[in-house]
């Protein structure tokens, strides 16, 4: 995260103004806007109230040509291979009424909630370890490595299996599969430290708890913010596929018990709010903290 | 209470065994009350490695060195400007005051002030992202400058800089500094800058490093960098820096 040693705009030496800079790229150094292009979601910020409305209007865009395909679909294969969007969201009006839209969303968001929370606790831990240390990274690196490579159905198979199969097991057998690419991410922020920053502040005898508060925890920010996100979002997905193998309760579970019943309307009425739920997660408490909390990687002139 | 620095046969090495290299090797040295001193010498003579030792940052050393008195105010200028990314200019000059127990308020008038003086009044507010290279060193500087230093290091500030840019910093360096006496200690490997800005100019030998001449410039402020008599003094440097025993067999010899 070193500044890049940069002779940009100093040209005219007239005057001190002169050499104000002109907006420079930052590099994309870390995983934090790769996280962005994974969803297919341009980067570049809207800068005028004209522009932030007009990509407001592509979203709306976006998702009614979604919606059109989607119904076209529908028609194509027949309602009851795949029922259209409407008939979707009418059936989700029915699980409303039998009473278990809520809570299915309730217990699967506190099982993700727990899952995250201890898959992001681990890999802050090791992360910090093996960044830290070399001989931990030598002896242990390897495992985080094997581990990301387990494929989750072993992993959820043998912790029901060892741990039985109760809410314990979902959490922590999803924090096990979360936990590799989590701790990768906050190694890579670790190592990411810039000592040259420390050292800047130590000559300027600023004490060590303020350079740890204010100079090295700063630097591994937003590389823990990547891992959590990442995390997150890999954790939803799992949870349910989790549920569907081992709880009798949550999203999964219903999406389990609907397609035993070869009901198709049902089993997208009960997946859609989720996920419905967790994009306005990620596009409005998210993204918008992300923006606000790494701005100053935007090199824009403002 | 300017500051006066005594290095006394300093000795430092890297490393141990086969593999040690040692960087300088019996360095003598005396920095009076207010004098500005240039280190000059190729990469590889141990400049940065005095400068931190001077700092403090690097005790690991052989010998003896003394800053008087002990509780002088420190401020470094490094190569890069080293700015806090995710800091505005004014809070990466605050920073350092906050560090020092200021209050934020206080620090950050303090800040803006300073910001004032080297020109970047009106990009205070900005992320160093948004700054160019020259405008970061000045940041850099007004940092170095707020905390009112009673020595001040700096290890080839303005080479990663191009000329003009540079140019443009010295002129000011020289003029911010001039309002109160303070030690400085200039670590470069551009000649004409060393005997444009110093008082004394000590040239150094590398691996190891060691002191090969000591060139006082008796010319009067405030100088012209293409002053005849400057220019004349930075020949009698070269000579040095281009002697043909230069690298490290005049060093053992004098050793």
């Amino acid at each position: 995260m070193t500044v890049m040693p940069t002779a940009a705009g100093a040209g005219a030496p007239s005057d001190k103004s002169a050499d104000i800079a002109e907006p420079r790229v930052v590099p994309p150094s870390s995983g934090l806007w790769l996280a962005a292009a994974d969803l297919g979601v341009p980067t570049t910020e809207p800068t005028t109230l004209t522009d932030r409305w007009r990509s407001g209007l592509y979203i709306v865009a976006s998702l009614l040509l979604l919606a059109l395909v989607w119904q076209a679909l529908s028609y194509l294969v027949g309602a009851d291979v795949l029922p259209g969007p409407v008939a979707s969201i009418l059936a989700i009006e029915q699980s409303n009424r039998e009473g278990y839209l809520w809570s299915d969303i309730g217990i699967t968001a506190f099982r993700i909630v727990g899952a995250f929370l201890i898959a992001l606790a681990a890999a802050l831990a090791i992360g910090t370890l093996l960044g830290r240390s070399r001989l931990a990274e030598r002896l242990f690196g390897p495992w985080v490595t094997i581990g990301a490579s387990i494929p989750s159905l072993v992993i959820i198979v043998i912790v029901y299996l060892s741990v039985g199969v109760n809410d314990h097991a979902a959490m922590v057998g999803t924090a096990l599969i979360v936990a590799p690419p989590m701790t990768f991410a906050v190694w890579d922020g670790i190592r990411a430290i810039n000592p040259e920053l420390q050292e800047m502040a130590r000559a300027f005898a600023v004490p060590k708890f303020t350079i740890l508060w204010r100079v090295i925890l700063p630097q591994t920010t937003p590389f823990i913010f990547t891992a959590a996100r990442t995390g997150l979002s890999l954790t939803w997905r799992l949870m349910i596929f989790v549920e569907l193998l081992g709880r009798s309760s949550g999203v999964g579970y219903r999406i389990q018990y609907f397609y035993n019943l070869v009901d198709m309307k049902r089993v997208m009425a009960a997946a859609l709010p989720f996920i419905a739920l967790m994009l306005l997660f990620e596009f409005c408490a998210l993204r918008p903290l992300e923006r606000w909390a790494f701005r100053w990687r935007r090199a824009e002139a403002k | 209470m300017t500051a006066r620095l005594v290095f006394r046969n300093i000795g430092r090495t890297f490393g141990a065994g086969r593999d040690a290299t040692v960087a300088v090797k019996g360095v003598n040295l005396s920095l009076e009350r207010g004098s500005f001193t240039a280190m000059i010498g190729r990469s590889g003579c141990g400049k940065s490695t005095l400068l931190h030792i001077a700092a403090g940052l690097d005790t690991g050393y052989e010998g003896s060195f003394a800053r008087e008195p002990a509780g002088a105010t420190l401020a470094c200028l490094f190569q890069q400007p080293r700015l806090l990314p995710w800091q505005s200019a004014r809070n990466n000059v605050a920073f350092v005051l906050e560090g020092r127990g200021v209050g934020k308020r206080e620090a950050r008038r303090r800040a803006d002030e300073m910001i004032d003086l080297v020109g970047l009044g009106a990009a205070a507010g900005k992320f160093p992202a948004q700054l160019s290279g020259g405008m970061q060193q000045r940041v850099s500087l007004a940092r170095a400058l707020v905390v009112d230093p009673d020595l001040l290091l700096m290890d080839e500030p303005f080479s990663a800089l191009d000329e003009l840019t540079a140019a443009r910093l010295r002129e000011e360096l020289v003029s911010l500094c001039s309002h109160k006496e303070r030690t400085v200690l200039f670590a470069t490997h551009n000649i004409q800058e060393a005997c444009y800005l110093a008082d004394r100019v000590i040239v150094l030998s590398a691996h190891p490093g060691t002191v090969v001449a000591d060139v006082g410039v008796d010319v009067p402020r405030p100088r012209h960098i293409d002053d005849p008599r400057l220019v004349e003094i930075a020949a009698h440097v070269r000579s040095f820096v281009d002697h043909p025993a230069y690298p490290s067999a005049s060093a053992e010899a004098a050793a």
